[in-house]
C-alpha cells in the first residue's frame, strides 16, 4: 500500500493540475473581459481550445519545435508531479529551468524571425525571474529550516507572516509566468502582438496544444508554490485569491513594457526586497 | 604503489623527450596515442590502489632543487628575449625569494613524506590523466589539420606534443607533491608548458596572449613563494600535511591567504581573468586540456587542499566571496561574447569560481559539491572545447553566428556539443547536481549567495542561446549524413560524452565510495551526507529516476516528431504570407519583391556588457575584494567574525 501512495499522488497531480490551471486561466479571461465591459469567453474556454488544437493537423517548419513541445509539456508535468511527491525545492527549480530551456530551444531552432526574437525575449525573461524564484526558495529555507517541501508545509506559523516580501517576489514571478502585462513581451494570449505570437509562432496544431498544456501545468505549479505560504485550506485559498486578484488588477492597469524596463524593475526592487527580508531574519532583528 | 606514482610523473617526461626526438609526424602520432592510453591506465591503477604516502630517495629532492633554479633561469631567458619586462621582473622576485629561502632561512628537509596521495589527489589524477589521455588521442589529427589550415608545413609541431606530454607529468607531480618546494617546481613547470602551448601559433596575437599568461601566472608564483615562506616561519616546516595540521597563529592565515592567491591566479579568477580569455588563441586541445580541465583546476585544487587551514575563519568566508563574485562577474562578461571559445573560457572561470566558493563555505556538503563540479565540469568543458575545435578544423569558423545551422552540416559534432551544453544546465547531469549541493550549502550565507544566484541566471542565458542556435535549420527535412572526421577525433569526443552521460545518473550510487573519501581527505566529516546514497532519503535518489524519465521523454518526443508526415506538413516560417524560399534559404519578399533572407542575431547586450567601463568595474571590484580578504586574513586572523558561528 505504501508504494501506491506516491503513485496515487502523482496520478492525481497529473490529472488535476491542468484542470486547476485551466480554470484559473479561464476565470482570468472571464473577469478581465468583465472589467473591460465585455462578456468574455466561458470559463472553460481553455479546455475547448486544447481540444480544438489537438484535433488540428500538424504543420511544422522543421522537426525541432514538435520535439521540444513534447519535452516542454513533460518538464512542466514533471515539476508538478515532483511537487506532489514531496522532496526538494531546489530540485524543482532545476527541473523548471529544464522546462523553459526546452521551450526556448525549440523556438530558436525554427528559422523564423518572430520565433527567434520571441525566444530571445523569453530567455531574458527567464534570466529576470530565475534569481527571484531561487531567492524565494532560499527564503523558504530560511524561514522553515529546510528545502524539503514536507518540512516547509509543516511550519508552525504561516510563512506569509515571516517572509511577506518573498510573497511579493513570487507574485512578480507569477506575473511573468502568466504572461501578464507588463511582462508579456515574449508572447501573449492576446492577438495584438508585434511579434505575431512571439515564441509560440512556429508551434502549431497538436504541438501548440502541448505548449498550452505545459503552460497550464506551470500555472498549477505556481499555485502550489503560493499555497506553501499558508498551508492550511483556508489560508491557501486566501493567498491564492489575493494573488489572483492582484494579478488581474495589474494586468488591466499596466501596459506592456520592454524587457529593459522589466530587467530594471524586477531585479532592483525585487531582489533588494527579498534580500532585505532574508537579512532581517538572518541577523535576527 | 610507489613505482606507479613515480611512473606517472616520470613517464611523461620521458615520453615528451621521445616525441621531440621523433623524426616524422607519423612517428609522433604513434607515440602520442599509446602515451595517452598508458597514462589513463596508470591513473586507473593508482586510483584503485588507494591513498599512500612516501618519500623517494633524497637524491631526487636535490635534483629537484637544482631543476627548480634551472627552470626559473630558463623562463627568465625566454622573458628577456621576448622583452616582457613584467615577466622577468617577477622572475627576479621569485629567484630572490627562492634564494633567500634556501640560503637565508636554510629550512631543513621535511621529515614527513614528500609524496602524499589522498582521495582528493586521486580524484584529480583520474580526471587529469583520463581527459589528458583522450586529448592526446585527439591531438595529432587536429594539429595536422590546424597546421594545414594556417598554412604552415614545417611548423613547430614537435614542441606541441613535447609540452603537452610534459605538462601531464608536471600536473601529476603537482597533485601528489607534499613538500612545498616540490609543489612549487611542478607549479612553475605547468606555467612554462602553458606559455609554450599558448604561443604555439607564433603569431603576434598568440605571443601577446602567451606573455600575458606568463606574467600573471608568474605573479601567482610570487604569491606562492611568499606564502610558503610565511608558513615556514610560523610552523617551521614546508610539508603541506604538517602545515595543515599546525594551529593557526600569527601570520599563518596570511601565508595561507597568499597560497590561495596563487591558486586564484592559476584558476584565472577575477581580477586575474584576462590571461585565460587571451589564451583562447591556442589550438583547441590546449584549451581543452590546460585551460579547461587540468591546469586551471590545479588552482582550485590547491585552494581545496588548504581547506583545513582556513575553515571557519574570515579567510574561508572571504574565499567564498571571491569565488561567488567571480562566478557572477564572468557570467555577465560572457554574455556579449560571440566567439565560442571565449564563451567557454568565461564559463570555465565561472565554474572554477563556484568550486572555490565551495571551498570557502567549508562544510561537508560544500566539499561534496566541489568534487562533483570539479569532475563533471572538467569532462563537459573538455568535450565542448574538442567539439569547437573539430568545427573550427572543418569550417574554419567559431563564432556563434557561424555556428547557426551547424546541425545540418555536422550532425554528430553538433549532437555531442549539445550534450555538453545541456550537461552544464540541466538535471540529471553531474554539474547541476554539484550546483544543487552548492545551493544547499550556501543557503545559510546570504551575501555570497546573491552573486551565485545572479550568476546562474547569466549562465542559463549563455548556454540556452548557444544550444538553440546550433539547432536552427531551415524548413523541411534534410538528409542527415554523418560528417567525415578523423577517427581519433571522433573517438575521443565520443568517449568523453559517454563518460559524462554514464557517470551523471550514477552519482548517488558512487557517492559513498568516491565522493565521501574526498570529503574526509579535506578534514571534514561527512555526517548527514552519507545518508544520501541509494539507501538515503529523497536527496540524491531522484537522479536515476529523473534521468530515466527524461530519457523516456526524449525518446517519445523523437518518435513523435519523426513520425510527422513530410508531405503537406513542412512549411516555411510565418512571415505574414510573404514567405519565399530561394535555393534552400528561407526568407521573405521584401521591398521591390526582392528576396530577403531571414537574419536574426542573438541578443548580445553589448551596450551594457561590452563597455570598457563594465570590464574595468569587474577587475576593480574583484581586486578590491581580494585585497580586503588578504588584509582581513592578516588582521583578523583566526578570530572569525562576530556573526559567524
Amino acid at each position: 500500500m505504501d508504494g501506491l501512495t506516491p503513485m496515487v499522488a502523482a496520478a492525481t497531480a497529473l490529472i488535476l493540475a491542468p484542470l486547476a490551471g485551466g480554470l484559473v486561466l479561464g476565470l482570468d479571461r472571464k473577469l478581465t473581459a468583465r472589467l473591460q465591459g465585455r462578456y468574455g469567453p466561458p470559463v472553460s474556454q481553455p479546455f475547448y481550445d486544447l481540444v480544438k488544437l489537438f484535433g488540428k493537423g500538424a504543420r511544422w517548419v522543421n522537426r525541432w519545435p514538435p520535439f521540444f513541445a513534447v519535452l516542454y509539456a513533460f518538464g512542466a508535468a514533471a515539476s508538478v508531479i515532483l511537487f506532489a511527491l514531496g522532496g526538494d525545492l531546489l530540485v524543482l527549480f532545476f527541473v523548471h529551468t529544464l522546462t523553459i530551456g526546452f521551450l526556448v530551444m525549440g523556438a530558436l531552432a525554427a528559422v523564423s524571425p518572430y520565433s527567434r526574437i520571441g525566444a530571445g525575449r523569453e530567455l531574458i525573461q527567464a534570466m529576470i525571474y530565475e534569481p527571484l524564484l531561487l531567492v524565494v526558495f532560499m527564503s523558504f529555507h530560511q524561514a522553515a529550516g529546510s528545502f524539503d517541501i514536507a518540512v516547509v508545509r509543516s511550519a508552525s506559523s504561516p510563512l506569509v507572516g515571516e517572509i511577506p516580501l518573498a510573497w511579493a517576489a513570487l507574485f512578480l514571478v507569477f506575473l511573468i509566468k502568466m504572461r501578464k502585462s507588463p511582462f508579456d513581451f515574449s508572447t501573449a494570449h492576446h492577438a495584438h502582438q508585434e511579434l505575431v505570437q512571439g515564441i509560440r509562432t512556429e508551434y502549431s496544431g497538436p504541438f501548440l496544444a502541448l505548449v498550452e498544456l505545459g503552460h497550464l501545468y506551470e500555472i498549477a505549479f505556481f499555485l502550489l508554490l503560493f499555497s506553501l505560504f499558508w498551508p492550511t485550506a483556508w489560508g491557501a485559498s486566501a493567498i491564492l485569491a489575493a494573488t489572483f486578484a492582484a494579478s488581474l488588477l495589474v494586468d488591466n492597469v499596466v501596459p506592456r513594457m520592454t524587457w529593459r524596463w522589466a530587467l530594471r524593475m524586477v531585479w532592483i526592487p525585487g531582489l533588494l526586497l527579498v534580500f532585505a527580508n532574508m537579512a532581517w531574519i538572518y541577523y535576527g532583528l | 604503489m610507489q613505482p606507479l606514482i613515480s611512473t606517472v610523473i616520470l613517464f611523461p617526461l620521458a615520453a615528451a623527450w621521445l616525441s621531440w626526438a621523433a623524426p616524422t609526424r607519423s612517428a609522433r602520432k604513434l607515440l602520442a596515442l599509446p602515451a595517452g592510453l598508458v597514462l589513463m591506465g596508470l591513473s586507473g591503477l593508482i586510483y584503485a590502489a588507494g591513498p599512500v604516502s612516501f618519500s623517494p630517495h633524497p637524491l631526487w629532492g636535490r635534483l629537484l632543487h637544482v631543476a627548480d633554479y634551472g627552470l626559473l633561469a630558463g623562463i627568465l631567458i625566454i622573458a628577456v628575449r621576448l622583452q616582457s619586462r613584467l615577466s622577468w621582473l617577477l622572475l627576479l622576485v621569485q629567484l630572490g625569494l627562492l634564494i633567500g629561502f634556501d640560503v637565508g632561512l636554510e629550512p631543513p628537509p621535511p621529515d614527513g613524506p614528500k609524496i602524499v596521495v589522498d582521495a582528493l589527489g586521486l580524484t584529480l589524477c583520474l580526471v587529469v590523466n583520463g581527459i589528458g589521455g583522450l586529448v592526446l588521442v585527439y591531438s595529432p589529427a587536429y594539429i595536422a589539420a590546424h597546421e594545414e589550415r594556417i598554412g604552415r608545413r614545417n611548423g613547430p609541431e614537435k614542441t606541441f606534443l613535447f609540452f603537452m606530454i610534459l605538462f601531464l607529468g608536471a600536473m601529476n607531480g603537482l597533485i601528489f607533491a607534499n613538500d612545498g618546494r616540490w609543489l612549487f617546481f611542478f607549479w612553475e613547470l605547468t606555467t612554462l608548458c602553458s606559455f609554450a602551448l599558448i604561443a604555439h601559433d607564433r603569431t603576434k596575437a598568440s605571443l601577446e596572449a602567451a606573455l600575458r599568461a606568463l606574467w600573471m601566472t608568474l605573479l601567482g608564483g610570487v604569491f606562492f613563494l611568499a606564502g610558503l615562506i610565511l608558513l615556514y616561519l610560523e610552523t617551521g616546516g614546508i610539508a603541506l600535511d604538517r602545515i595543515l595540521s599546525a594551529p593557526p597563529s600569527g601570520m599563518y592565515l596570511a601565508g595561507a591567504a597568499l597560497l590561495c592567491a596563487a591558486g586564484l591566479t592559476k584558476a584565472a579568477i577575477p581580477p586575474f581573468h584576462k590571461w585565460l580569455l587571451g589564451a583562447m588563441v591556442a589550438p583547441a586541445p590546449v584549451s581543452a586540456l590546460l585551460h579547461a580541465s587540468t591546469m586551471v583546476k590545479a588552482g582550485a585544487f590547491l585552494i581545496l587542499r588548504l581547506m583545513p587551514a582556513y575553515a571557519g575563519t574570515f579567510l574561508g568566508w572571504g574565499i567564498a566571496w571571491i569565488g561567488a563574485f567571480g562566478f557572477m562577474a564572468m557570467g555577465a562578461a560572457a554574455i556579449h561574447q560571440a566567439d565560442t571559445k571565449r564563451i567557454l573560457a568565461c564559463s570555465t572561470i565561472l565554474n572554477l569560481g563556484l568550486i572555490i566558493a565551495c571551498a570557502g563555505f567549508g562544510t561537508a556538503m560544500a566539499a561534496a559539491a566541489a568534487v562533483l563540479l570539479l569532475v563533471f565540469h572538467a569532462l563537459a568543458k573538455a568535450l565542448l572545447f574538442l567539439c569547437v575545435g573539430a568545427v573550427e578544423v572543418k569550417t574554419g569558423k567559431r563564432t556563434l553566428d557561424d555556428l547557426k545551422g551547424l546541425g545540418a552540416r555536422m550532425p554528430l559534432t553538433t549532437g555531442l556539443m549539445l550534450i555538453g551544453i545541456l550537461s552544464l544546465l540541466l538535471p540529471p547531469f553531474g554539474v547541476v547536481t554539484g550546483k544543487w549541493l552548492l545551493l544547499k550549502a550556501a543557503a545559510a550565507d546570504p551575501l555570497p549567495l546573491f552573486f551565485v544566484i545572479l550568476g546562474m541566471a547569466f549562465h542559463l542565458l549563455l548556454y540556452v542561446r548557444w544550444g538553440g542556435d546550433l539547432l536552427s535549420r531551415p524548413h523541411g527535412d534534410r538528409n542527415w549524413s554523418l560528417e567525415p572526421q578523423p577517427l581519433s577525433i571522433r573517438l575521443s569526443m565520443l568517449a568523453l560524452t559517454a563518460g559524462l552521460a554514464a557517470l551523471s545518473p550514477l552519482v548517488p550510487l558512487l557517492f559513498s565510495d568516491f565522493v565521501v573519501p574526498v570529503i574526509r581527505s579535506v578534514g571534514l566529516s561527512p555526517e548527514g551526507i552519507a545518508g544520501w546514497g541509494p539507501a538515503g532519503g529523497y536527496g540524491l535518489t531522484y537522479l536515476p529516476a529523473l534521468a530515466g524519465a527524461l530519457g523516456a521523454a526524449v525518446l517519445a518526443a523523437a518518435w513523435i516528431s519523426l513520425r510527422l508526415p513530410p508531405e503537406g506538413g513542412a512549411r516555411p516560417a510565418y512571415v505574414g504570407g510573404a514567405d519565399a524560399v530561394v535555393e534552400g534559404e528561407a526568407g521573405y519578399k521584401g521591398p521591390f519583391n526582392r528576396f530577403e533572407p531571414h537574419q536574426v542575431t542573438p541578443y548580445y547586450f553589448s551596450a551594457v556588457f561590452r563597455s570598457g567601463l563594465f570590464n574595468r568595474l569587474i577587475t576593480a571590484a574583484s581586486a578590491a575584494i581580494l585585497l580586503m580578504v588578504l588584509a582581513g586574513a592578516v588582521w583578523i586572523g583566526d578570530g572569525g567574525l562576530p556573526w559567524m558561528g
